[in-house]
């Protein structure tokens, strides 16, 4: 209770004083639960406040977080789970508290925060915020010539709930330095990660800039100092990454090609996020059945190529393909080719993907789909959806799967729409519900949203049915969605 | 009893609304720019996107159409992109293929995405000459280009 208070003075202090205060919350109730576990009518609460005061360089933070439920033995809490003092000043920042840092392109450290997500883990079913930071101090400054940046904090196990007592196992100290000269960048960073099981070391060294007009590279290869491989050794026992990109652009034309090549190279926790060279699909099956890279052992390129035919048509080509050496080879692929057009009266975007995939037994996995969204009168549009993809497996028991979504949604601006989902699935693994004796083999979701923002401030969301789980990937993140059936209700408000 | 007091505190929010530019982003060539030094004589509309926002490529095209419209009114737009280091090498070949025309930020760790309190994209956002911010737009259908584009043109003239 002490803790409420604390957060209501500050707040009742900035607001009294009228300085730059603002904020936000998320606040989702559920009523339902994973189909076939007890209790069916399982009621959650999960509400995030954050409040930030903001005066020129200077800014002061918190972050709320509590979720309960009606499980008679479920985990419930209520944590200051993010606060701090940021201060920035012509090239100088400081950071006191919970911070995201990025260093380099994430091979050694990444932060982040997936905005407005809710994470809720299969094993301790409890819902949080969805990021990764570190609690500790951070302090960097840069000039023209060069950028220099030190750190020092625990790092934080995201899949954890907030409360658990080994969610900050890892304590990193870091910097990193940057030269820069006539458009190109050389930089090293130094990791120093202190777990329980492992005290690692890497060091990594970065190159950037640009070659000619329109032609620009990145390079980063890290290496562990401390293990059992000497610092230019890549056999086996070495824990190194390396990644290297590629850039050409012009008018109208782009062109991204990389080259990944990761082994051993998990750090403590989870302190590192590299490049994964994955397309990023947001279309609903193909984010469900991305390929997420083995930080163990994986090596591949992606490439990438965006043509812009007119202002209103656009075509975008992903090719990626990856390997995994372990007893036997693993490969992946992927090519896929997406059309949007705008012809005014009409908008259009279709795609077509292909992949194979041996770590998943996956012999192909062939999909497509169509999106239109027509505008009507008033401010009125309505969109239609439609996906359906294939797989076809090297595993005898479930050998081919077809997996369908459709959705039709009507919307007014921005500020509300109202959606009707179904999406069926026929793959056992997904269908089969553990709780019953027979052998469920297939399944129909059945949904309904309606979202409703009144003003800027506020957004409120409902959802009624039954969500299909599954992995997802967000802002370059993969998780697991957990299945749903029952009503949720979220409302956010920004103050 | 503490959730309660939270929600009732919600209620009773404040109408003030921060704003703070006094930040350094990357621009697409890797170097920082103060932010705060190139906002518009009158107006700066800031652009938060991603390459994997398929609402937010649908805006651009229009976004730039209303920067070369509104360009010699003195109202300044930005880009800031959001993607991660997975996608971070796509945004220049990205950005350069749509050939927009106005100044793109990275901001992959989101630290004016919230010094801004935005917490979706794509946001756009209005500021004032004063960083006060005029107009608040989350997401993106057909259509919505009219309302930002009257918005604008309203702010403008009350400006004059």
């Amino acid at each position: 209770m002490k803790k409420i208070s604390l957060i209501l003075l500050f707040a009742g202090f900035a607001i009294a004083s009228k300085a730059q205060v603002s904020g936000f919350n998320l606040l989702e109730v559920q009523f339902g639960n994973i189909p076939g576990q007890e209790p069916d009518d399982l009621r959650t609460f999960y509400d995030q406040f954050n409040i930030q005061y903001q005066t020129k360089g200077f800014k002061a933070f918190a972050r709320l977080e509590q979720f309960y439920s009606n499980r008679p033995d479920g985990d419930e809490y209520t944590k200051f789970t993010q606060y701090g003092l940021n201060y920035r000043n012509k090239g100088f920042e400081a950071k006191l508290g919970n911070f995201y840092e990025t260093l380099g392109r994430g091979l050694l450290l990444r932060g982040y925060e997936i905005k407005n997500s809710i994470f809720e883990d299969r094993i301790y079913r409890v819902r949080q915020g969805f990021y990764k930071d570190v609690q500790g101090a951070f302090v960097r400054y840069s000039n023209d010539w060069f950028e220099v940046k030190a750190l020092r904090g625990k790092n934080l196990t995201p899949q954890l709930p907030p409360d658990h007592p080994d969610n900050r196992e890892d304590l990193v100290t870091a910097g990193e330095l940057t030269f820069s000269l006539f458009n190109q960048n050389v930089g090293a960073i130094f990791v120093d990660n202190e777990h329980p099981e492992d005290h690692s070391q890497y060091l990594s060294f970065h190159f950037g800039g640009s070659v000619a007009e329109g032609l620009d590279y990145y390079g980063e290869v890290a290496h562990r100092t401390n293990g059992e491989s000497n610092y230019l050794s890549f056999d086996d026992q070495a824990s190194y990454g390396a990644y290297f990109n590629l850039n050409y652009s012009t008018t109208d034309f782009g062109a991204s090609l990389e080259w990944k090549d990761y082994h051993n190279f998990i750090i403590g926790s989870g302190l590192s996020d590299p490049p994964t060279l994955i397309k990023e699909h947001s279309y609903r099956t193909l984010n469900r059945s991305t390929h997420v890279s083995e930080l163990l052992d994986e090596r591949g390129i992606q490439i990438e190529l965006f043509y812009s035919i007119d202002d209103n048509n656009r075509l975008t080509f992903n090719h990626s393909r990856g390997e995994n050496n372990f007893v036997t080879t693993f490969k992946f692929e992927e090519y896929f080719l997406e059309w949007y057009a705008d012809f005014s009266s009409l908008q259009l975007k279709t795609f077509v993907d292909y992949a194979s995939d041996d770590f998943k037994l996956e012999d192909s996995r062939i999909a497509a789909g169509v999106y239109l969204t027509k505008p009507l009168q008033k401010r009125w549009v309505v969109s239609l959806e439609t996906e359906a993809q294939q797989i076809k497996r090297s595993f005898e028991g479930v050998p081919k799967v077809e997996n369908f979504y459709a959705g039709l949604i009507f919307s007014k601006s921005s500020k509300f729409s109202a959606a009707l989902i179904w999406e069926f699935t026929n793959d056992e693994f997904i269908t089969d519900l553990p709780s019953t004796s027979k052998v469920e083999k297939k399944q129909h979701y059945f949904s309904t949203n309606l979202s409703y923002k009144p003003n800027y401030k506020n957004t409120i969301q409902l959802f009624a049915g039954e969500r299909r789980g599954g992995p997802a990937c967000t802002s370059g993140i993969c998780y697991e969605v957990l299945d749903f059936k029952g009503v949720e209700i979220r409302w956010s408000k920004r103050f | 009893m503490k959730k309660w007091l939270l929600i009732l505190f919600l209620f009773a929010g404040t109408n003030v609304f921060a704003q703070n530019l006094n930040i350094d982003l990357k621009d697409l060539n890797g170097k920082y720019a103060r932010l705060n030094e190139h906002q518009g004589e009158k107006l700066t509309v800031i652009d938060f996107w991603a390459t994997w926002c398929k609402p937010c490529i649908a805006a651009i095209p229009k976004i730039s159409k209303l920067s070369d419209e509104f360009k010699d009114d003195g109202v300044v737009f930005w880009g800031i992109n959001i993607d991660s280091p997975r996608n971070q090498a796509k945004v220049k070949p990205f950005v350069k293929s749509m050939n927009i025309s106005y100044p793109v930020f990275l901001d992959g760790d989101q630290e004016l995405m919230s010094d801004l309190n935005v917490h979706a994209v794509p946001t756009l956002i209005v500021l004032d000459a004063k960083g006060k911010v005029r107009f608040f737009h989350e997401g993106f259908q057909p259509g919505d280009e009219e309302v930002i584009q009257e918005e604008i043109q309203n702010l403008l003239t009350k400006l004059k």
